[in-house]
């Protein structure tokens, strides 16, 4: 007995310590298991090698080289996934793994930084994290393998500078993907979408300002109190539960006019008649959108539920078609649409139609030409094992056949050249109808995914048509819409389902504010911090304030008790100097 | 036989003999203790070296010892910001607070009265019931309550607004008003269960002949639950008290990160989500983890101050 007990002590001695250190172990290198795939013939056709970097690659599919990328929202797991993948595999024998993260990203990516654990092609998600990557150490200077990337420095000449601005030391770093974008190709609008149904029952109003859609939500609610199931609908959602919910789309009615230019969620807006930052919270159109909210919310035309719905309870609401009305998240239109038709209700699919604050009628809609796009950052880091072959592809991707594979697909299988212009075929436009068909072949409308990370333009090519066909807007019109939105769009007078925002859209050079951040661990970037969280804390108290001047008030004095002042002056002072260099070395 | 000592104190070599004895002959039960030693030490002391991350300027991506040592600078930026952390501490000590306390009574009770039932499945089928709430994730946890009780479109409200009880559903996930209760309620929900058991295998431990004398002294079955069951409940309740007690301060971040929205932060918020913030979010790890040093500190205190008085009270103590 006593050596049974013996044997049985030292067996579990040995099986504890022996799990105890197994999750300790390092990690080995990723991607073997998904490399191992063999290329299906499928539409990938064998791509001769070229300098681009196919040339360090021994042309065997089992020895791919296999790079993980974070995304928070991947539609495919593997590019091998997709024909384009598959393409750009037997070419360069490159794949790459998408790492889908659902929660906080930032939390994420400085949780890789601090652990060292980042990927070889690191997503950084704003200019911050970006900051915190370069300041460790982390990133690559691309500047070191400026001999690799001629394609890559030619085609962003014009933004490389925008993102130096990242680094203290003026290296390049990164690149942002998406990048540039202009309103050639998209029109930035997240405005007010409706269901169609409403508006054709009240002889499809042109609705624009803040008093034209209160008066419309009041009359709706009335008119259209339960859904197609018998739920009592609501005049205005929104998922303010989200991260960016309660602190980016309350007060995001100031972006939508022609002094006050998109500038993400933090502490501050841009004034393009002054050139400079200005405070986001004493942004008089910021005051004023929250206001509009708050007075949805008094007529009980706002969804209570809002401040506790994520995005997914709100696209739940389009589904099934108790949102009368969606603030901002255009996003989700073709899912809750395609939902509605299944249910057989595709009368009442959503579109979007615009929104502009009560002091912004008759304003041009100022929208900035993208040219730094912080949100996504990508960057080589010193996790790479072939950093040279990664940035050789990453420089052919810059070519022109790299962004028309990347964006249109394959020629021959994806599109045709006609008169030396692409068209696209049968299969293409599956893509834009069939999600299933787009994931295999990885081409997403108007999107970047789902090979995220690389660079890609959203501009147009040297034919003189988008690089992604989908951006085009007759593309948009004839393949992107269902029957009912074109009924729609027709009903409403528009001959195209952007009109609104392509005669009243103006586009701006955005010059350096794109780029400019305060660092998070600074004090002032700290007292930045804090004025985001009192804004946070307070909107919900605005939003459903009985009298919204002394939950003003209250919010003012609190806010008054912060440096906020010198944290604009701070983000001037940058902007200033970005420009100051900018000019010194134009001369 | 061993030889006797007179009395005076314990010659030192023989002390060591005897430990040196005591571990030869259990050497193989502290084997078997040595790779949750290990554990302990590897993954709850040795990580204790990055406080140091406290009195530094730390940078992400330097090493642990790699920022430049600032002393107590963060300390006092806590003290200097104190105002943010009165309702803080104040929603931390009430939801938790009651919690511990409400948690430990009902399971008491509902043990006392499973211990009681004369239908023996019945009581095993309340107490698998009662314990499957501690396996649901709060995630899961979350999306019951919504569905139940979002303004609405849950379904108990929906109920009392057909029924005519309310006119308009309870904003209970949005409505600061509710918070603290709803917190309450739902830690008892899933906690209740695996407090019963605890006291269950007290109960076990109940020598039986007490039961009997006792039912020879003529004493009915709320008298023996009274003077028999009770008593010898209560230093496991004691024990559970102390050890609960050193949680006080600490929240389970996983649910007060999902039920947390910015309507009711007010009375939602707690110091571990604070931290979470400020950690996290803000990248402000050594002002992090000075909060969480002293939140350790204080923690330890109340864990001794409770210790201390439950053994005057009681006569029991864990330390």
């Amino acid at each position: 007995m006593k050596k049974h007990i013996r044997l049985l002590a030292i067996l579990l001695a040995v099986l504890m310590l022996g799990s105890m250190f197994t999750g300790c172990a390092k990690k080995t290198a990723s991607g073997s298991a998904s490399g191992t795939t063999a290329a299906s013939a499928g539409s990938a056709s064998a791509a001769s090698a070229q300098s681009s970097g196919s040339d360090d690659w021994d042309g065997n599919m089992d020895n791919l080289y296999t790079i993980d990328i974070l995304a928070d929202t991947s539609y495919v797991d593997s590019s091998l996934d997709t024909a384009i993948g598959q393409y750009i595999a037997q070419k360069f024998g490159i794949a790459f793994n998408y790492l889908t993260y659902s929660g906080d990203m930032q939390e994420k990516q400085a949780l890789m930084l601090a652990g060292g654990d980042f990927n070889e092609m690191q997503y950084m998600q704003y200019q911050t994290i970006v900051q915190q990557y370069i300041d460790a150490g982390a990133l690559l200077n691309l500047d070191d393998y400026k001999d690799l990337l001629p394609d890559f420095y030619t085609r962003f000449a014009d933004l490389i500078p925008y993102w130096r601005a990242a680094s203290k030391d003026g290296g390049l770093y990164k690149w942002e993907s998406a990048t540039p974008r202009t309103v050639d190709t998209e029109i930035p609008h997240f405005d007010i979408m409706v269901r169609s149904d409403v508006l054709e029952h009240y002889g499809w109003p042109n609705l624009v300002t803040a008093s034209d859609w209160k008066a419309f939500l009041a009359k709706a609610v009335k008119d259209f109190p339960t859904s197609y199931d018998g739920q009592s609908t609501v005049g205005l959602t929104t998922p303010l539960a989200e991260s960016w919910g309660m602190q980016g789309v309350a007060a995001i009615g100031y972006e939508k006019g022609d002094t006050y230019v998109a500038a993400g969620n933090d502490y501050y807006t841009y004034n393009d008649k002054t050139q400079q930052f200005e405070d986001y919270l004493l942004n008089p159109e910021a005051k004023e959108s929250f206001q509009f909210f708050n007075d949805l919310y008094k007529e009980g035309l706002l969804d209570e539920e809002c401040f506790t719905d994520t995005s997914d309870n709100t696209l739940a609401k389009m589904s099934d078609g108790r949102a009368i009305a969606v603030w901002y998240m255009s996003w989700n239109n073709s899912t809750a649409n395609a939902a509605l038709t299944e249910a057989g209700h595709p009368e009442m699919s959503y579109i979007q139609q615009p929104f502009q604050l009560d002091s912004q009628a008759g304003q041009k809609y100022t929208a900035p030409a993208i040219y730094s796009y912080p949100y996504m950052s990508y960057g080589v880091t010193t996790n790479c094992k072939h950093p040279e072959r990664l940035l050789k592809f990453i420089n052919w991707c810059c070519t022109e056949e790299g962004q028309l594979l990347l964006q249109s697909g394959i020629e021959g299988t994806h599109y045709t050249v006609e008169n030396g212009k692409r068209v696209p075929t049968d299969l293409r436009y599956q893509c834009s109808s069939d999600e299933a068909t787009a994931k295999k072949e990885g081409l997403m409308d108007g999107d970047v995914f789902p090979l995220r990370g690389l660079p890609m333009c959203f501009t147009l090519a040297e034919d003189g048509q988008p690089y992604n066909l989908s951006q085009d807007q007759t593309y948009i019109d004839e393949h992107g819409l269902s029957d009912r939105e074109k009924e729609a769009f027709a009903g409403l007078g528009w001959k195209t389902s952007n009109q609104w925002w392509a005669e009243n859209v103006e586009a701006i050079d955005p010059g350096y504010f794109q780029s400019c951040a305060l660092d998070t661990t600074s004090d002032l970037g700290k007292v930045g911090a804090k004025m985001v969280e009192l804004r946070v804390k307070y909107s919900a108290n605005l939003l459903m304030a009985d009298n919204f001047d002394d939950v003003w008030s209250q919010l003012m004095t609190e806010y008054d008790k912060l440096d906020h002042q010198k944290v604009i002056d701070a983000m001037n002072e940058t902007l200033a100097g970005y420009v100051a260099a900018k000019n010194a070395a134009s001369k | 036989m061993k030889g006797s000592l007179s009395g005076g104190a314990i010659p030192a070599q023989s002390k060591a003999r005897r430990l040196g004895l005591k571990l030869r002959r259990q050497k193989w039960l502290f084997l078997m203790l040595l790779p949750a030693f290990a554990c302990v030490v590897l993954f709850n002391y040795l990580p204790l070296g990055g406080w140091y991350v406290a009195f530094s300027e730390y940078q992400l991506g330097d090493s642990l010892f790699g920022g430049k040592f600032v002393g107590l600078k963060y300390f006092q930026k806590i003290f200097e910001q104190s105002s943010d952390l009165v309702y803080l501490i104040r929603n931390t000590l009430v939801i938790n607070g009651v919690t511990i306390l409400l948690n430990l009574t009902v399971a008491l009770f509902l043990a006392i009265l499973l211990k009681e039932l004369l239908w023996k499945p019945g009581a095993k089928a309340v107490q698998t019931v009662t314990f499957f709430p501690y396996f649901v994730s709060w995630v899961i946890a979350y999306s019951i309550v919504w569905s139940l009780l979002s303004v609405n479109s849950g379904a108990i409200n929906q109920f009392l607004v057909r029924v005519g009880v309310l006119k308009k559903g309870l904003n209970i996930l949005g409505d600061a008003k509710y918070s603290w209760q709803l917190m309450i309620l739902l830690n008892l929900w899933k906690f209740t269960g695996y407090n019963t058991v605890i006291f269950l295998s007290a109960i076990a431990g109940i020598p039986a002949e007490q039961y009997e004398a006792a039912a020879l002294d003529g004493a009915n079955r709320f008298q023996q639950m009274h003077y028999v069951t009770l008593p010898n409940l209560l230093p496991t309740a004691a024990v559970l008290l102390i050890m609960n007690s050193g949680w006080i301060l600490s929240s389970n971040l996983e649910q007060f990160f999902i039920f947390s929205n910015s309507t009711n932060w007010s009375r939602m918020e707690v110091l571990d989500m604070y931290i979470y913030k400020f950690g996290l979010k803000m990248l402000d790890f050594p002002y992090a983890t000075a909060m969480s040093i002293i939140k350790t500190i204080v923690s330890i205190l109340l864990l001794i101050f409770v210790n201390w008085l439950t053994k005057r009270m009681s006569k029991t103590s864990v330390l």
